[in-house]
């Protein structure tokens, strides 16, 4: 499931040439990994676009001189990694759930949205939400590496490691680990879960 | 194992649902490209006392932030102090000259001068947001600018 890293280089060296094109399959590649190192973190929404805008301006700054340019995921989460760290050194104030809004507002359906909504999607947000809900109880590491594995499009393993600052071999077990406590904590809600979605 | 591939999938649908990027932003990644400057030499970040001399935080008192960044020719150091209404940037080049100064966030500029002893002072500058310095010396062909960074 991993993006094809010479697609990568080559989207770099166009747009190192100048073509915009290239820097936007670049951004619809990357940002969910910015976003999920920064949530990871536990940013709230505020810093997290801090994080976010940072890392981009950054990137435009330097891509000319980006050594390798197969590499520039990794690049952009040890900078999306840093920035987050800079903020929360600075004092930002982190966030255990994501906003208590975004919980609310599945569960807060107007009228409208009932009628139009199937009941099949209204009851998949509600398990996502309860999902949540439950990853949130995860200890920090776990969330941590949760949250950036679980980007969309998922991240190759290299990027993983570069936004945690953990090695490559490490990312695997610890996975297992925290995916089978957070099954736990799933199943003490009474959730069903584990099931694919087409 | 599938049966984890297939957890995963389903919390990765859970965040594409409940914490997606939020609006706009993308947007503002798009625009980025188009903002770089093609002809000015980057300053890189080469110490911030953030990270690199941190200070016990003293209940309700900000030490003074200091930043060094350097290109080639000119280093850049910076401080910002908290006055108790808002943050100064004092600024020092080295090797000191008189420059054009703006300070760039991703929607606004704000300008000064750098006097004879490449010194410069903006007060107010805010708090929100990623911040790049453009420096250009009086007679130099190119202008420096530092690598963008929150501040």
């Amino acid at each position: 499931m991993a993006v094809p890293t010479d697609d990568t280089a080559a989207l770099v060296t166009a747009a190192a040439a100048g073509d915009p094109a290239a820097w936007s399959a670049l951004v619809d590649r990357f940002s969910g990994l910015i976003w999920a190192v920064a949530r990871g973190y536990g940013l709230r929404t505020a810093d997290a676009e801090e994080v976010y805008q940072t890392a981009w301006f950054r990137l435009a700054q330097h891509i000319a001189q980006i050594n390798d340019p197969e590499r520039v995921g990794a690049w952009l989460a040890t900078t999306a990694r840093r920035e987050s760290l800079r903020l929360l050194r600075a004092g930002a104030r982190t966030s255990v759930t994501s906003n208590a809004d975004i919980l609310d507002r599945a569960v807060d359906d107007t009228p409208e949205r009932r009628l139009v909504q199937s009941e099949d999607a209204a009851s998949e947000v509600e398990r996502a939400r309860q999902l949540w809900q439950a990853f949130q109880q995860l200890s920090e590491r776990c969330r941590e590496l949760l949250r950036v594995l679980i980007a969309s499009p998922p991240p190759s393993y290299v990027d993983v490691a570069a936004a945690l600052g953990m090695p490559i071999g490490s990312i695997g077990p610890t996975r297992a680990r925290c995916l089978a406590r957070l099954r736990e904590l799933v199943a003490a809600r009474g959730i069903t879960s584990g099931s694919a979605y087409p | 194992m599938t049966d984890d591939l297939d957890f995963e999938q389903e919390l990765r649908r859970a965040a594409e649902l409940l914490d997606p990027l939020p609006e706009g932003m993308r947007r503002h990644a798009v625009e980025a490209f188009s903002l770089r400057s093609l002809d000015a030499e980057l300053a890189a970040l080469t110490f911030d006392s953030l990270l690199d001399a941190p200070v016990p935080l003293v209940r309700g008192v900000q030490p003074p932030r200091l930043l060094t960044f350097r290109s080639s020719a000119l280093t850049i150091d910076v401080e910002l102090v908290d006055t108790g209404r808002g943050r100064r940037l004092i600024g020092q080049l080295d090797p000191a000259s008189p420059a054009e100064i703006e300070l760039h966030a991703p929607d606004r500029t704000r300008t000064a001068r750098a006097d004879d002893l490449g010194r410069f002072t903006m007060d107010d500058i805010g708090t929100a947001g990623p911040v790049s310095i453009r420096c250009r010396v009086d007679g130099a062909s190119l202008p420096v600018v530092t690598e963008w960074m929150s501040i």
